[in-house]
């Protein structure tokens, strides 16, 4: 019962984030699994040469990311895709940039099994952590469950303070709405439409460098505290928010399964900062583990 | 035949028809129309109306007509060991396994309808049957109608129309029926908001404000929880996205259990506290986007979540039963809309779903009492599409003809294709979201419907080559988008994408441009189709005016417009008018204005002659005391006195298309849809 109330507490989201959050019967969360999760995700031991943990690639200072272009794994072996910002993942419905995990519980193991990554095994895992596999599992994706961002700017003005927002943010959220239209992908709580599209970031010279999901399609990121989740893109091709807003103000890299509905904006510069100002807002706290 | 078409019957077209139908004379069936409800059906077209039933209907009436019971006798005392001899005997049969039928399984559902013309889909009704909370749409105010009595009061003791600046909606009662839970939706500087409010139940009290902000843009409040401090309610956020959230009596406070995006069907389908307040069973679309819609059980708390009705097609509107251990939604999962139950145990579903009750028609299900009673709206009438002969010089000649007897009311907007051996017009869906696009050949009366994710269209245009026609949407979002549809694939192709609503949009004879009309913000916009470029051609002079219903002219030279110029400060000053434009934006020519008070403030919908000689238009008379008058009126493209077109009746008419021979007029006409309550009674009698 204590367990239950202080699960109660601790699963209390953040201002602006759902109180349900999708769960699987067969994971539930409780507080021993939730800090054996917290204890793993920090653990070195779960990389091959000792170097590196989950919270290498997905570090708490940097909103769950790690500021560099791609993912970087055991022996400085370089991936093709940043390491997104693990934020409210609870909430998610696919996983990875291109979705081939459909649970937390499938996605948890797969960095830590990937020589390019973590590079371990599962024998491997079990003889280090000395616990078995399944439970490495369903404790790592309690745990990543428990990190939401929430209760930023934006939230508060949402809740009814109209003083949360300035009113360049509130500009940019007009911006976001409206001519922009930022929102047909990033909406909801989390901001993420949880779909995948073909923004163009995968084509250059026009060749398609990264199939992605399919066609060059990458899922819709959250953009929780995307102030602090730089560079941008699933390639960590676009340095800054306002390299971002740039790109998609052009209308996004020419191809033929471009998304249609990324076409030229016509923003003014008055209305690109605003949409930046906005985008800053978005962030807050971010809350994890038991705490 | 499409999957969603109902039954066709034949209609029963006259009083004497239906007098004869129900074997009593015209006048009995007048009588009966008006003092307990007959179903009958008014279409008011040029100078007379005429009316019309359908033989289910009747039937459904018929069988659900009330009998007044005579008064039982006093029990004579000679029957009293009978009685007890009787009871014996049956104790007796259940001790052998023999079960006297009883009375609740002799029970069957029947259909009666409470009421008509006042239909509101937002209604709410006490879980005991007697309450009915409404809003009354004759004054915009709150309204708790005594269903025993049949007496209604109302609330806020409000002043004015429903059109004027505010109105009370989706009223629930709390559950020691003390309190009134509901959203006030109100114009401010000409922007419409919305706010959650609480009165107590007595005409005349105060309502306190509990959630203004300016974020929130649509309230549904749907239930209280059991100890009465706090409100299930449905947000729609200014975004269009919405929320399931309890929202605190006492202060206000919002807590979102669930964020439905784009997934939230309309206002009428809201969320439904189980008896026992444990869980909460919502519908929503399966994605956005997605025409279907699946039932799920959330516990209260938010912490678990279960998909009780799956499966494609309409699944919405789910209700509990009063022991909470079904679901009641309405579904067209078995080709046309019913009413299905599905067992539910421990918030999850325990079993397949049941049909109740078949052949429902368009509904909107408003509630289930105890005794297992379901209410919901059934509508009535609406637009249908009109062909007349014309003059080449605009005026109408002859008798009208209605297009197709097929979904009558629920067709509009028709426009003709360049080769004038079709029609594509608009067909309302049956579940209420939106319109199907339909193309009709003139020569078989062959259809093809066009059911689209981007659907709710808003007006559709043929291409030049007559196989393709633009599409206007307007999207979940605030935004809108233009496609064209392939017709003989079904294919979209998006052309452009813009902020706002879609208004009218128009295509230029040589198809290379866009014009549209920015109705708030009193401009004419064009797109360049080839790169979706916006720009200004036109705004009406004045800082307060709307610009609305386009019309190319046939040389592509000139635009006709209506506009109302306003004025906050002086109403009389404010007019309504007609335009005329060169698609440059220069040139402007008012060639018809009213005071708004003549026009009654509706739109004219006007379209130009083939020779572009004459502009048509639609007028509006309302004397006081009189129905409204609609009229088709023609003006010469050039200016000069407006006279009527040879078309004329309580309308309002919709959309006017000449043929491409010029010889022809297509034109929506009919009231608007007309609203009845119902009720099914024994609905879960198929489960006992």
């Amino acid at each position: 019962m204590k367990a239950l109330l202080l699960l109660s507490l601790v699963l209390r989201p953040p201002r602006g984030l759902d109180l349900y959050m999708p769960v699987p019967d067969a994971n539930p969360l409780t507080p021993q699994k939730i800090a054996l999760g917290r204890r793993l995700f920090f653990d070195k031991r779960l990389s091959l040469d000792g170097t590196l943990a989950c919270a290498s690639c997905h570090d708490p200072k940097q909103a769950f990311s790690d500021g560099r272009k791609v993912a970087v794994g055991i022996g400085g072996a370089e991936g093709t895709r940043s390491a997104p910002a693990i934020v409210n993942r609870g909430y998610g419905r696919t996983f990875f940039w291109d979705g081939r995990a459909k649970t937390l519980e499938e996605q948890a193991l797969e960095p830590i099994l990937n020589p390019k990554e973590l590079g371990m095994t599962e024998a491997e895992i079990e003889r280090r952590t000395g616990l078995k596999i399944d439970d490495v599992t369903a404790a790592l994706a309690s745990y990543v469950r428990t990190i939401r961002a929430g209760d930023s700017r934006f939230d508060r003005y949402a809740s009814g303070n109209p003083r949360a927002l300035s009113d360049l943010e509130k500009a940019g959220l007009a911006v976001f709405r409206g001519k922009a239209r930022c929102n047909t992908c990033h909406i909801g709580p989390n901001f993420s439409d949880e779909q995948f599209h073909n923004t163009g970031i995968a084509w250059r010279d026009g060749k398609l460098v990264d199939l992605g999901a399919g066609e060059g399609k990458f899922k819709v990121p959250t953009l929780r505290e995307v102030a602090h989740t730089a560079p941008y893109m699933h390639d960590g091709s676009l340095a800054t928010l306002e390299d971002v807003v740039d790109y998609y103000d052009r209308g996004g890299n020419a191809n033929p399964g471009l998304d249609e509905d990324v076409r030229p904006l016509h923003l003014s510069a008055e209305e690109k900062l605003a949409l930046v100002a906005f985008l800053r807002s978005l962030s807050g706290t971010i809350r994890e583990g038991n705490s | 035949m499409n999957a969603n078409e109902p039954r066709l019957e034949t209609r029963l077209e006259s009083w004497k028809e239906i007098g004869a139908y129900l074997q009593r004379d015209a006048t009995t069936a007048r009588r009966w129309e008006k003092e307990e409800g007959l179903p009958v059906h008014r279409h008011s077209h040029k100078t007379r109306s005429t009316v019309y039933a359908y033989r289910s209907e009747i039937d459904a009436w018929r069988a659900g007509r009330k009998v007044v019971p005579e008064p039982a006798p006093a029990r004579p005392l000679w029957k009293v060991p009978a009685f007890a001899l009787t009871m014996l005997l049956c104790l007796i049969m259940v001790g052998n396994g023999v079960r006297p039928v009883s009375a609740q399984q002799s029970q069957t559902i029947t259909a009666r309808q409470l009421w008509t013309g006042s239909g509101d889909e937002e209604a709410s009704i006490t879980p005991d049957g007697r309450y009915f909370a409404t809003t009354d749409w004759t004054s915009g105010d709150l309204m708790i109608r005594d269903l025993s009595t049949n007496q209604s009061r109302r609330l806020l003791a409000k002043s004015g129309g429903w059109e004027q600046a505010a109105y009370a909606s989706s009223p629930v009662l709390s559950p020691d029926l003390r309190q009134v839970a509901f959203q006030w939706y109100h114009n401010t500087s000409n922007d419409l908001k919305a706010d959650l409010r609480v009165m107590p139940n007595e005409p005349g009290a105060k309502p306190r404000v509990l959630v203004a902000n300016p974020e929130f843009g649509y309230f549904r409040a749907s239930a209280w929880s059991r100890d009465g401090k706090s409100i299930l309610a449905t947000i729609w956020k200014t975004d269009r996205t919405a929320q399931l959230a309890w929202i605190s009596a006492t202060d206000g406070s919002v807590k979102v259990l669930k964020s439905l995006e784009w997934r939230s069907p309309n206002s009428s389908r809201s969320a439904q506290l189980s008896p026992d307040g444990r869980f909460i069973a919502y519908s929503a679309l399966e994605r956005s986007g997605s025409t279907n819609s699946r039932v799920y059980v959330l516990t209260a708390d938010g912490s678990k979540e279960e998909e009780v009705v799956s499966g494609s097609g309409v699944n919405e509107a789910p209700f509990w039963s009063a022991d909470g251990r079904r679901l009641v939604f309405t579904s067209n999962r078995s080709g046309s809309f019913g009413v299905w139950a599905v067992p539910i145990e421990k918030g999850r579903a325990a079993g397949v779903a049941t049909l109740l009750k078949a052949d429902i028609g368009r509904t909107d299900p408003i509630g289930l009492t105890r005794s297992g009673s379901y209410y919901y709206l059934h509508t009535q009438g609406g637009q249908d599409v009109f062909l007349a002969n014309l003059d080449p010089d605009g005026r109408v000649r002859g008798d009208s003809s209605r297009l197709t007897d097929n979904f009558v009311g629920s067709n509009r907007s028709p426009v003709w294709s360049p080769d004038g051996k079709s029609i594509a017009f608009q067909r309302a869906r049956l579940d209420g979201r939106g319109y199907d696009l339909v193309i009709r050949t003139l020569e078989n009366g062959a259809e093809r419907t066009y059911t689209e994710k981007v659907l709710p269209i808003v007006q559709v245009e043929w291409f030049a080559d007559g196989k393709s026609l633009l599409v206007p949407t307007r999207d979940d979002q605030n935004s809108f988008s233009v496609y064209r549809l392939n017709g003989a694939d079904g294919k979209l192709t998006k052309l452009i994408t813009g902020p706002g609503k879609p208004e009218s949009i128009f295509l230029s004879p040589d198809q290379k441009t866009l014009y549209r009309s920015d109705r708030p913000a009193g401009k004419i916009v064009t797109y360049d189709l080839s790169g979706g470029r916006e720009k200004t051609v036109f705004t009406l002079p004045g800082k307060d005016g709307l610009v609305f219903r386009l019309a190319v002219s046939p040389d592509g030279r000139s635009l006709a417009f209506n506009s109302i110029e306003r004025d906050p400060g002086n109403r009389a000053h404010e007019k309504a008018g007609l335009y005329r434009v060169g698609v440059d934006g220069a040139g402007a020519q008012a060639l018809y204005t009213t005071a708004i008070d003549e026009l009654n403030g509706v739109a004219g919908v006007q379209t130009w002659t083939k020779d572009g000689q004459y502009i048509l238009f639609n007028t509006l008379t309302s004397a006081q005391g009189q129905p409204q008058q609609w009229r088709l009126m023609r003006i010469r493209a050039a200016g000069g006195r407006p006279e009527p077109a040879g078309l004329e009746g309580t309308g309002p008419f919709h959309q006017f298309a000449i043929s491409p021979d010029g010889r022809h007029i297509a034109y929506g006409d009919g009231p608007a849809a007309v609203r009845e309550v119902w009720v099914l009674d024994n609905a879960l009698a198929a489960l006992k």
